[in-house]
């Protein structure tokens, strides 16, 4: 599929995550059999439902949560259960965006505190007081002497989140999962923080992981794209290609309501029934999207779907794909106006 | 519920300051508009422009370095500023309430989400039987839906977009007269944003609230919204119907800004495009129109004062230079 | 004890004061301008001062009983003379020092196993957190001052050193648990996670991410441990298990009622003792209150001033930018 020396790769990855609720306690996988690579320097696009298990997923790539099942290999070493040291030698290498930007800053300290450390550490060789200015420029943190001296709660939702993104940086990680790193940003600066990033990777060989709702910011900085849903891949494809042929039901369901304009009130589709809570449980057998989607056969809840291979570097897991009831392309769309 | 003619909202001159070290920043900048029930206000712009401030404003929020030194803030005709700390107390829930950018702000860490919703009810509707809360709470998250088996969850075991849902179910709990929302659904996909975006309408319908709401992006604005307003460096530089920015029209040259750097889903490989040039400082302000910098077509005139909101056809642009844009809309369509 | 575990509690009272969730460390400086801190700090520091300072101004060796016995206070005696003839005032300068020790030794050698036992394995989580918090637990069944009682009984002879262990080596169980519920609530978020990433070592983290974030907790903490150090040390003085050939607020005590001060009206020996440990813990609790005051959202007063203030420094501006 792609030349690149491969730097992350797990297979049948599994987090399980147990919740005390009364008396009983529950299990939920939010991660469940996840076996995906990332190769050097490529944008890798995770996008899918929301609480389908991305940040759970991104989280254990970090090494932030031990998976229950599967492993884990960094640069072909397995990583999936490290001692305190060896993660802590893992996380120099690695990096996470938090999604969460009002918890992601200590609130105590201002934005140079909150910089100083990570960029004197790995700003070898450097001014780390140029570096910290560097970065705030580029991210759009201006005028950056007052910026400096901010407090978190004295930043805007937008600001915080580039603070973070400076942070992740002035790392310089090898892997670097941004979890929704841009959600609070308008188009311009999205555009500008992404093509950062872009650029990064070719200087550094920086790889990235990109967990976003924003799908066309993912289709245009991404190499391929992931979809997730109930806790499992259910599609993976080059950018390009996953706009033109998402084949799965539930992608191609996503692509259609990212397309806000393009609808008229007799095109949107009915409204999904209520979010069902047990396609995360352990107990749950079947294709996660099955209680939802319309193309559903009687199969479809009691295996889970393999993978199939339909375009290169283009896989799907949906039986009504196998048996050739779904074909490639979307529904109809309209052309949105400019 | 109410009467449908006077204004929930009426925001008139509002001015607000930051203090910090370095002097003032003015956040919020003579700003006006009303809110009819039953309208949904969009409010767009960069980050940084004032968004939240305005939001914390309208709900007498604002931080202990900040205040509304100019201008007067009314919902449903009541100075929020002439109310005193319990009647805000009643009226912040019951009347206006808001979906915060964090929804840590709203959900406890140390509480679960079901505790945290009956104690809504229970302090601001106690008449309600303890089945009638259960009821209702289910409805709500139908409404966002959330399954209701996390109503034994504890916020930091959900997902961002869950805690998000969270927060838009607890504040359309009590049927308030004005929900504001600011970035709600930064958390959310498409489908399930859809879905959201069209709920709330529809029970806006029947309820007949009013929505206040507040995102950088300008097509979820455009798409959810009745009216329009497009903020710059804490003023508003354009107001109008969504329409216009759904239809080819006149605009501030900021807003074509934005307009432009949409992504386009007609193509192959998008581009993202930006509008060159850095976000203003609010603090050192510069003379005359904020956007001057950045703006492709601003003239020397544009430095000697800031300009006014003023007509065109359906909306109002706040540019040295209405009469061209208007005419040059007119080529362009 | 301070209530600063999240500020505040259901859903819709944490909605009516948001902003101030986030200032963390502004309260240091609210606590300068609180009067309750003010005065509570003053006693506090004339404390410390008149223990630092007892060699110089204690005037007579309180062990010497060469003057009159049971004499009323006078310009030669203060606060007059003991039983034995001994200088009350002096007996209560180097008293105060001695207590005040003990209560800065207990509470540190306590505190710093609050930290170890509490905070350090819960940061840490896993089966240390589980068996630290399971030993705590334990501990704190165990009621203090009988534990105490029969440490100090096997110590036969104690001295001031003796007494801090002990008092010290007893008192950290609910400190530890009250450190270890805050630290829990903090050591997950991700502003602690984005340290960790960054390769900061375990104890970094817990200095300089989390421990900032509960600090209001931690003085009060502080604060309650030296008062209790205070009385435990009183009590074991006053029930003879201490060192009574050292002077302290409580071997004055002790002495006072059993050299029958009551009987002959002495009210000058017995009084010092109990009103400076009275005075004392008076001063700490006015410290905790302004702490929970500047701390706590939902005790603060509106800043309506600064309001009228701001409006005029804009209309000063307006002017200067010709807006
Ligand atoms: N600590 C936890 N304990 C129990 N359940 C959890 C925990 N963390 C997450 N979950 C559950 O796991 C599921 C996936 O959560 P996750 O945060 O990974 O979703 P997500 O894909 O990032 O969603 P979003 O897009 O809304 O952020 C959710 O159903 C959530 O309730
Ligand atoms: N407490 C504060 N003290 C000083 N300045 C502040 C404070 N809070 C916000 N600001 C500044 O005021 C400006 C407006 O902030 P606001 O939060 O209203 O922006 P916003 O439009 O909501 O942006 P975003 O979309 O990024 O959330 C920002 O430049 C911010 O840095
Ligand atoms: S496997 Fe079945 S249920 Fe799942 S997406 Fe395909 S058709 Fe739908
Ligand atoms: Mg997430
Ligand atoms: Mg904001």
């Amino acid at each position: 599929m792609d030349e690149r020396a491969e730097l992350l790769k797990t297979s049948g990855l599994t987090v399980r995550f147990f919740q005390a609720q009364g008396l009983r306690r529950t299990t939920v996988v939010p991660v469940n059999q996840v076996s995906l690579s990332i190769g050097a320097g490529e944008i890798l696009g995770l996008v899918g439902e929301s609480g389908s298990g991305k940040t759970t997923l991104g989280r254990t790539l970090a090494g932030m949560i031990v998976a229950s099942q599967g492993r884990l290999w960094f640069n072909g070493r397995d990583v999936t259960r490290l001692g305190r040291r060896a993660l802590r030698q893992y996380w120099t290498e690695v990096q996470m965006i938090f999604q969460d930007v009002y918890n992601a800053l200590n609130p105590v300290y201002t934005v140079e505190q909150q910089l100083s450390f990570p960029i004197s550490r790995h700003a070898v060789g450097k001014d780390p007081d140029q570096e910290l200015e560097r970065l705030l420029h580029l991210t759009g943190l201006t005028p950056s002497s007052l910026i400096r001296r901010r407090l978190p709660h004295e930043l805007s939702g937008g600001q915080r989140q580039r603070v973070a993104i400076v942070r992740a940086l002035a790392s310089r990680p090898r892997l670097l999962v941004a979890d929704e790193p841009v959600s609070m940003l308008d188009v311009s600066l999205r555009a500008e923080i992404l093509q950062l990033l872009a650029d990064l990777r070719q200087a550094l060989g920086l790889s990235l992981v990109y967990i976003t709702h924003d799908l066309p910011s993912a289709i245009a900085i991404c190499d391929r794209i992931i979809v997730m849903y109930g806790g499992r891949l259910i599609e993976s494809a080059p950018a390009g290609d996953l706009v033109k042929t998402a084949r799965h039901p539930y992608t191609a369901r996503l692509l259609l309501a990212a397309t806000f304009d393009a609808m008229s009130a007799e095109s949107r589709p009915k409204p999904d029934r209520q979010a069902s809570g047990s396609i995360l449980q352990p107990s749950y057998r079947g294709c996660p999207y099955a209680p939802r989607c319309p193309a559903v056969t009687d199969i479809c809840v009691e295996t889970v779907p393999d993978w199939i291979h339909v375009d290169d570097g283009h896989v799907v897991a949906c039986h009504a794909v196998a048996s050739g009831r779904l074909g490639a392309g979307l529904p109809a769309r309209e052309k949105s106006p400019g | 519920m109410t009467d449908t003619t006077k204004p929930v909202l009426t925001v008139d001159h509002a001015t607000v300051v930051y203090e910090s070290d370095d002097g003032l920043a003015c956040a919020v900048n003579d700003i006006s508009f009303t809110v009819a029930p039953g309208q949904i206000l969009g409010i767009v712009g960069e980050s940084g422009c004032g968004k939240s401030t305005l939001a914390y404003a309208i709900m007498h929020l604002l931080p202990a370095n900040a205040a509304l030194v100019e201008g007067k803030i009314q919902v449903q005709g009541v100075n929020v500023y002439r109310l005193t700390e319990d009647e805000l107390r009643r009226f912040r829930w019951q009347h206006v309430s808001m979906v915060f950018q964090s929804a840590l702000v709203t959900l406890n860490p140390v509480l679960t989400v079901g505790h945290q919703f009956r104690e809504i009810f229970r302090i601001h509707a106690p008449a309600l039987s303890r089945g009638a809360v259960g009821e209702r709470i289910e409805e709500l998250l139908e409404l966002v839906r959330i399954h209701p088996q996390h109503l034994r969850s504890y916020p930091h075991e959900l997902s961002g977009g869950m805690r998000q849902r969270i927060a838009i179910a607890m504040a359309i709990a009590l049927d308030p007269d004005l929900v504001i929302m600011d970035e709600p659904t930064t958390a959310l996909d498409a489908v399930v944003q859809r879905e959201i975006l069209e709920e709330i309408r529809r029970i806006q319908a029947i309820k007949h609230f009013a929505v206040v709401f507040i995102s950088h992006d300008l097509r979820l604005i455009r798409y959810i919204s009745s009216a329009v307003m497009v903020m710059y460096a804490g003023r508003a530089v354009e107001t109008g119907s969504a329409d216009r920015f759904l239809h080819p029209a006149a605009h501030h040259p900021y807003t074509r800004g934005l307009l432009d750097s949409l992504p386009e889903w007609n193509v192959d490989r998008f581009q993202m495009r930006g509008i060159p040039g850095s976000p203003p400082d609010l603090a050192h302000p510069i003379s005359g129109c904020a956007f001057r910098p950045r703006c492709p077509i601003a003239r020397s005139e544009c430095s000697l004062a800031p300009p006014t909101l003023r007509d065109v056809g359906a909306g109002k642009i706040a540019c040295i230079d209405v009469q061209s844009l208007a005419k040059g809309n007119e080529a362009h369509g | 004890m301070a209530n600063v575990t999240h500020g505040a509690s259901a859903g819709p009272s944490a909605a009516a004061n948001p902003p101030m969730r986030h200032t963390q460390l502004a309260w240091v400086r609210r606590l300068g301008k609180n009067r309750k801190a003010r005065v509570g700090l003053g006693i506090f520091a004339a404390f410390v001062l008149i223990a630092v300072l007892a060699p110089a101004i204690a005037r007579y060796n309180p062990g010497s009983t060469n003057f009159p016995p049971l004499a009323p206070p006078s310009a030669q005696h203060w606060f007059g003379t003991t039983g034995l003839g001994q200088d009350v005032y002096a007996q209560f300068v180097w008293g105060t020092r001695s207590s005040l020790l003990v209560g800065f030794g207990a509470s540190v050698i306590s505190t710093v196993l609050a930290v170890v036992i509490g905070m350090y394995p819960a940061y840490r989580g896993g089966w240390l957190d589980n068996v630290m918090a399971t030993f705590t637990n334990i501990f704190l069944v165990i009621p203090g001052l009988p534990l105490m009682i029969v440490a100090a009984a096997y110590v036969h002879q104690s001295n001031t050193l003796t007494l801090m262990l002990i008092i010290g080596l007893t008192g950290w169980a609910g400190r530890a648990r009250v450190l270890r519920s805050q630290t829990l609530t903090l050591a997950h978020r991700e502003f602690v996670w984005a340290a960790r990433l960054t390769g900061a070592s375990d104890w970094r983290v817990l200095v300089r991410e989390i421990l900032p974030n509960m600090l209001s907790l931690f003085v009060a903490s502080l604060m309650y441990g030296i008062l209790g150090a205070i009385l435990a040390e009183a009590g074991l003085e006053f029930l003879g298990l201490g060192n009574l050939t050292q002077v302290s607020w409580g071997s004055m005590l002790y002495w006072a009622s059993n050299g029958g001060a009551e009987l002959n009206g002495a009210w000058w020996w017995l009084l010092p003792g109990g009103l400076a440990i009275a005075l004392f813990g008076t001063s700490l609790a006015l410290m905790n209150f302004a702490l929970d005051e500047v701390t706590n959202p939902r005790l603060r007063q509106p800043a309506s001033r600064s309001g009228e203030r701001l409006a005029r420094a804009w209309q000063v501006m307006k002017g200067d930018i010709g807006q």
